[in-house]
């Protein structure tokens, strides 16, 4: 049974596309075959995060322009065996695509993939609509920050009110240790606002902006926190039980991180 | 028997101050405690405005009384309502004033961000109100949750209405044409206890609720 899930957060820049990038290597390191869709059209990024930009032919316009067949446009990636992009158009607008296009290439997708991940526009507009018109699931990425939940918080309303249920959290970019300092938001005020189930913590981390740059998913460097924190999201997508460590413990900063993100 | 000093109570109201002397209370007692209570705090109720004087254990002839020398004595006004609302004198608190009468809208989630909810009459919220999230309702407004959105209760002018929310946290709120934000400085999610925001002399009073009923 393929899925089809949402990657969004309403606010930019909270890490959409660099999750929807480490989710979908994620997974297909775990042998599902998996593609990626990025819905941002007009500034477009998920393939340049994911290396793939000098390989793009087609893209997802044209595909439901009908210039090209769907597998034109598809970019398989150059180093894991399942997975695949449908980048974006560059150089068209939101309104390209509409919301019953978007919904005929999910389900054509799901023939052939057992994830289908789509890299949603910040915004509530036409692109957010385009992103989710396909999607059983969604998963609403958020910063610590009290816009970023603002946004995440309104999302998720709209989510529901299009029939989209029980969307998953994404905690990303939380420091540790301005949470403890009581500088930052921590796991639970945001959890009491949003009120919908965590399935994920990504810790800041300096080796998503150099693997960001580089397009090289962080998930396949096995010494990134964050990695380790995405391959573990990428478990709980599977239905794995991963469990969420208490944060109140009574220890040092490095082992309440690494218990946090699950490596011990 | 109540000591003494609960004998008199002063009860705000738009039109002023509001007597309510203790039922077992007599003329006496009440005249003394009355004069203690207004001397202890004269800068506060010199020119001020009484409406009214609830007293069951007092005749009309003693009322009358304890009103003329408050008159006299403190040059304190004092202006009878034609009608008095309060019934119950016992029962009496700042906000048992209040509309039961309009119907009722019932919200059973979270009502999220860019959420608006306006309704002719009361509104209850099974639920949280996040910020952002903003409901008028020209009646009462009750939130079985977090209100930390803006609440807008008797938004046609209804200086009676209230706003009572079980973690009552909001961003602003509005009774009536009285507008209020939560102070900065202060730690509100300390606040556990159920409050309600009501219109008192012009301004929005916050109270733990239920208070003494």
């Amino acid at each position: 049974m393929s899925k089809v899930i949402v990657i969004t957060s309403g606010k930019g820049g909270v890490g959409k596309t660099t999750s929807t990038a480490n989710l979908g290597t994620a997974l297909s390191l775990e042998g599902k075959r998996t593609i990626v869709i990025d819905a941002d059209i007009g500034l477009r990024n998920l393939d340049v995060v994911m290396g793939l930009e000098n390989r793009i032919v087609y893209d997802l316009v044209d595909i439901v322009e009908e210039r090209c067949k769907y597998k034109q446009a598809m970019v398989k990636d150059k180093r894991f065996e399942n997975l695949y992009l449908i980048p974006a158009a560059q150089t068209r607008d939101k309104d390209s695509v509409s919301p019953k296009q978007m919904k005929k290439l999910c389900d054509t997708l799901r023939e052939e993939f057992d994830f289908i991940l789509i890299d949603c526009p910040a915004g509530i507009e036409n692109g957010f609509k385009n992103a989710i018109a396909g999607a059983d699931e969604a998963i609403v990425v958020t910063t610590p920050e009290v816009s970023a939940v603002r946004d995440a918080d309104r999302i998720i309303g709209l989510l529901e009110a299009s029939e989209i249920h029980n969307p998953k959290l994404i905690i990303n970019r939380l420091k540790i240790d301005m949470v403890q300092r009581g500088d930052m938001m921590n796991i639970d005020d945001i959890l009491d606002i949003l009120a919908i189930d965590l399935i994920g913590v990504v810790p800041d981390d300096e080796n998503i902006v150099i693997s960001t740059n580089r397009g090289e998913p962080a998930v396949t460097n096995q010494k990134s926190l964050a990695g380790q924190a995405y391959r573990n999201i990428a478990k709980r997508i599977q239905g794995e039980e991963i469990p969420f460590i208490d944060l109140n413990l009574n220890e040092g900063f490095v082992s309440k991180l690494k218990k946090l993100i699950g490596l011990k | 028997m109540k000591s003494l000093k609960d004998t008199i109570e002063f009860k705000g109201t738009k039109d002023g101050f509001i007597i309510v002397v203790n039922n077992e209370a007599d003329f006496h007692n009440a005249k003394e405690n009355l004069i203690e209570k207004i001397n202890s705090n004269l800068f506060f109720f010199k020119g001020s405005q009484f409406s009214d004087i609830y007293a069951t254990n007092l005749s009309d002839d003693e009322k009358n009384k304890l009103i003329n020398f408050l008159v006299t004595k403190f040059n304190i006004k004092f202006l009878k309502k034609e009608k008095t609302i309060l019934k119950d004198i016992s029962k009496e608190c700042s906000y048992t004033n209040i509309n039961f009468e309009k119907t009722t809208k019932f919200i059973k989630n979270t009502i999220r961000s860019g959420a608006f909810v306006e309704y002719e009459g009361n509104i209850v919220v099974l639920g949280d109100v996040n910020p952002g999230a903003q409901l008028i309702a020209t009646g009462n407004i009750v939130v079985m949750g977090a209100l930390r959105g803006i609440a807008h209760a008797g938004s046609k002018g209804d200086d009676l209405a209230f706003v009572s929310a079980i973690k009552l946290n909001p961003i602003q709120l509005r009774i009536s044409s009285v507008i209020a934000i939560s102070p900065e400085d202060e730690n509100l999610s300390a606040n556990i206890l159920p409050q309600i925001a009501f219109v008192h002399e012009g301004h929005i009073v916050i109270e733990n609720y239920p208070t003494k009923i």
